[in-house]
């Protein structure tokens, strides 16, 4: 088994706090993975951090092999096109405006132009920066991690609360035909045979959960595990290879636990790999083939349920050095 | 002008603003951009589509604009010219978003706001770009010279094909709709008739698969029967006759359908609200002083909000039907307005048979009467008539037109997969974004269509007004449109049409009181109505939130593939 992530001195501040300080661990392919530790140790942010939603201070994540940071770059294509797209129409207006309006001739309507072209791409260049300087710490695009198959839950449920269960599920799919609007318009025909498919497997999704006699219900009216369960289905749609799940059972009734594990075993044994972050032991032990444990932003001990369950140093930062 | 006139200019205004609030609909309702600056885009479409059809500046005389295109063949026409004012109406959306939309949405609003004034005031400054501070005119809607229609042209009776077309269209997919349901009457044979056995086609393996294509159809033959029937037999009273009873005879379909819905406690609720609201303007037109006026109306109005809001406090049954007993009312009072008070006067003058021209030409609404110019008939018991097709008929038949088309694209964008994304971009961009989609991709293309519908509005209102002043594309007006899409429902496609139809009728009425009013007060009448407008929309956002309408389900609704016995009646909610 190879791992399928590695992460490398990561380290992350907010303002004077610590979050994560040198945390290097792996995560291992088919494999479920638990990473628990006292609250404050920095388990949510390192966990935004290898999902791409924090960008970190040092260290790196490799996802397949890969840096993260680069995987989230914007393509070549997409930077030519939305820069190109901007360059072009400035410096059409620009070339009107030099001809047109300020009655310019042909040569300088070409400066004009070349102006216009200027400050189009410069419009694009600047809504990133604009972008970087305001979010900060935060990633925009952490949407090209879940497209290379590494998807997250959140901690604190994000259900789309307006819309329904059954909608929630049927957005996460990957390339959908009739979220590009040329194919919404005049493609209508391959457009609801995929949607039909689609909702198939959304409403196995939600059997399989079940949580399927509340398919037409809005996400916002669901009970708090319900909600769990629908986000837990939602990132299962999206098929990915490795599924970051923030505590995953918190709030879901012991005999759905149950179910939920199995589950989770099943589609590891099936080649998924997940990494979860638990508070309850009872369940984490259960689960996990690798535990990591961290404490104050570091990772403190690796290893199998029965190593942690023993190791001094686990003992000590949960009962606080007591 | 008779009456019909009068609702025919309400139902034009309320098509272009319904295409207008569409954009922020799209925008805001579906996508969560709050676009404060949504009149920049009207404003650059009217003026865009303007500089198509004016002939070239001349320099000798007082008005001066950058360009005129009218001369040049082929794109100096509307249809360049309004094509040309959405594409770029759009184009500017995407460029405004480009560096904003990944600001906070209260960051979004303030600059496109900032960005809207900017344009407003280019326009005002730079009197070389669009005459600056004065009307930029000089310009004809199309086909303006065609009318009155003269019917021994070619063009005469295809224009009128046109009107019938788009009446008949509508009133037949109403009609369609309605036929399904329990009736009395043999709705199902009628709309056989009226599709003109079109309706059998509607078959899974047919060649028409919906109601709407069947509509669509029946409009096509009524359009060309009537041209046919105007070329040959002159027949314009008999065709404008049958197509507007045939429109009355659905419109009664439809009401009273919803109305049987009502029980009679509602229904006699609302028939007493409707009179009291009538009852209560009439010191404005009968009392001779301005003072006894104001008051008699407030006092009565006051009394009239205060005895509602206390049946709404003290009644339950009362507070559920609050809204289907102002709907009855506002539809009472139409149809007071409409058919009894314009025969009033003459029943009072000349006799109950004085009063049925009147009555005659509200009924066929869809020819103009009186005048100057027009076809002289005589009408048993009604006597003599001068029939006109006059140009707004015209206007209201394409613009309804463009605004079912606007509808129609909209619920096409939003029941699908990608109006599922901007409803989630709406919710929370983080799950979209952890759901392996870039939410600035979905935004940029609802700021680019939502303000594409914009410039198209803003063509439409070039053609309408027949002027562009700098003045009417104010901040106000996007806070309009917002008014509109709020009354109806924030993110309810139909909504959006009756929010237009609240505010236009608004500001219809009001006009009409003040005209009762000295002309040294009009002006402050018409002022006063913007306070109106603002208690209004707090009226709104505070005792109906969600809109009249509500919140409508856009889920794409497709079944799945294997038929699961079910799901059919969940879904059937």
């Amino acid at each position: 088994m190879s791992a399928i992530l590695e992460a490398e001195n990561l380290r992350k501040t907010f303002g004077g706090i610590v979050a994560v300080d040198g945390a290097t661990f792996e995560i291992e392919e088919e494999s479920i993975t638990g990473l628990i530790g006292p609250n404050g140790a920095g388990k949510t942010t390192t966990f935004n951090l290898i999902s791409g939603f924090y960008e970190p201070d040092s260290g790196t994540v490799r996802y397949d092999g890969r840096d993260l940071q680069e995987l989230m770059e914007p393509s070549r294509d997409e930077k030519l096109i939305w820069g190109g797209a901007s360059g072009i129409t400035f410096g059409a207006l620009g070339g009107i405006a030099g001809l047109g309006l300020f009655g310019l001739g042909p040569v300088p309507s070409v400066g004009t132009l070349a102006v216009g072209a200027g400050v189009g791409a410069g419009v694009y260049v600047g809504q990133e920066k604009i972008r970087q300087s305001r979010e900060g710490h935060k990633n925009s695009r952490p949407f090209m991690l879940a497209r290379e198959g590494l998807a997250r839950t959140f901690q604190i449920t994000r259900e789309l609360s307006e819309m329904t269960a059954l909608e929630n599920l049927m957005l996460a799919p990957q390339e959908q035909a009739g979220e590009n609007l040329v194919n919404t318009w005049l493609r209508r025909g391959a457009v609801a045979d995929e949607e039909a498919a689609v909702r198939e497997r959304a409403e196995e999704m939600l059997e399989l959960l079940e949580i399927d006699h509340v398919r037409h219900e809005e996400a916002g009216n669901l009970s708090g595990g319900q909600r769990k369960l629908l986000e837990l289905g939602r990132v299962l749609m999206l098929d990915p290879d490795l599924i970051l799940l923030d505590e995953p059972v918190a709030g879901v009734n012991p005999t759905l636990t149950e179910k939920l594990m199995d589950r989770i075993r099943t589609l590891r044994d099936e080649g998924y790999t997940f990494c979860i972050v638990e508070h309850d032991m009872e369940v984490i032990m259960n689960l996990s083939d690798t535990i990591i444990v961290m404490n104050e932003g570091k990772k403190l001990v690796e290893g199998t349920p029965e190593d942690v369950r023993s190791d001094e140093r686990v003992i000590d930062a949960y009962l606080g050095g007591v | 002008m008779a009456v019909s006139d009068v609702v025919i200019s309400f139902m034009v205004l309320v098509a272009i603003y319904a295409i207008l609030s569409y954009g922020l609909t799209l925008k805001y309702g579906h996508t969560g951009l709050l676009d404060f600056g949504h009149v920049g885009f009207f404003l650059v479409g009217a003026y865009t589509s303007v500089f198509f059809v004016l002939q070239p500046d001349d320099p000798s005389d007082f008005t001066a604009y950058v360009v005129g295109l009218g001369d040049v063949p082929i794109v100096g026409t509307w249809i360049v010219g309004i094509v040309v004012a959405t594409v770029l109406a759009g184009l500017i959306g995407g460029l405004v978003a480009l560096p904003t939309i990944r600001l906070r949405e209260d960051y979004l609003a303030i600059t496109v706001l900032g960005i809207s004034v900017i344009f407003q005031r280019f326009v005002q400054a730079e009197s070389w770009f669009a005459n600056g501070p004065d009307a930029l005119r000089g310009y004809s809607p199309p086909l303006k010279g065609l009318f009155p229609l003269a019917l021994d042209t070619l063009a005469g009776p295809v224009l009128f094909g046109l009107i019938a077309f788009v009446v008949w269209m509508v009133a037949v997919a109403v009609l369609a709709r309605e036929s399904e349901r329990e009736s009395r009457l043999p709705l199902s044979g009628i709309y056989l008739v009226a599709s003109a056995g079109l309706a059998t086609l509607d078959r899974p393996d047919g060649p028409l698969s919906n109601h709407l294509q069947v509509a669509a159809a029946a409009g096509v033959v009524a359009g060309v029967v009537s041209a046919a029937l105007l070329a040959t037999l002159q027949a314009i009273l008999l065709v404008g006759t049958v197509v507007s009873l045939f429109s009355w005879f659905v419109l009664a379909v439809l009401v009273s359908r919803r109305l049987g819905e009502l029980s009679r406690r509602v229904l006699a609720t609302g028939v007493g609200l409707g009179t009291g609201f009538l009852v209560a303007l009439l010191p404005i037109p009968y009392f001779g002083q301005v003072s006894a006026k104001i008051a008699g109306t407030l006092v009565m109005l006051g009394a009239l909000v205060a005895g509602f809001y206390v049946a709404v406090d003290r009644l339950s049954w009362f507070d559920e039907a609050k809204i289907s007993i102002i709907g009855v009312g506002a539809l009472w009072f139409v149809s007071l307005w409409y058919f009894v008070l314009p025969v009033v006067g003459p029943v009072t003058s000349g006799g109950p048979v004085a009063a049925l021209k009147p009555l005659f030409q509200n009924l066929v609404w869809v020819l103009a009467f009186g005048g100057d110019v027009g076809i002289d008939y005589l009408v048993a018991v009604v006597g003599e008539v001068t029939i006109r097709v006059d140009y707004q008929r015209f206007l209201l038949a394409g613009f309804t037109l463009f605004m079912l088309g606007a509808y129609y694209l909209l619920e096409v964008t939003v029941r699908s997969p990608f109006g599922r994304v901007l409803r989630a971009v709406r919710n929370d961009e983080d799950v979209v974004k952890s759901l392996g989609k870039d939410p600035f991709v979905y935004k940029v293309q609802s700021m680019v269509i939502g303000s594409a519908l914009g410039g198209f509005a803003g063509a439409l209102w070039a053609m309408w007004t027949q002027g562009l002043v700098f003045v009417t594309f104010a901040p106000r007006v996007t806070f309009i449109a917002l008014l509109i899409i709020f009354i109806g429902g924030a993110s309810n496609n139909k909504g959006t049409i009756l929010g237009a139809a609240v505010f236009w009728a608004f500001q219809q009425a009001t006009t009409q009181l003040a005209s009762f009013f000295p002309p040294a007060l009009r002006v402050n009448v018409l002022a006063f109505r913007l306070v109106v407008m603002g208690l209004l929309f707090l009226v709104v956002l505070y005792y109906l939130p969600e809109g009249l309408l509500g919140r409508e389900d856009y889920s794409t609704a497709v079944e799945p593939t294997a038929t699961d016995g079910g799901d059919t009646e969940v879904d059937a909610k």
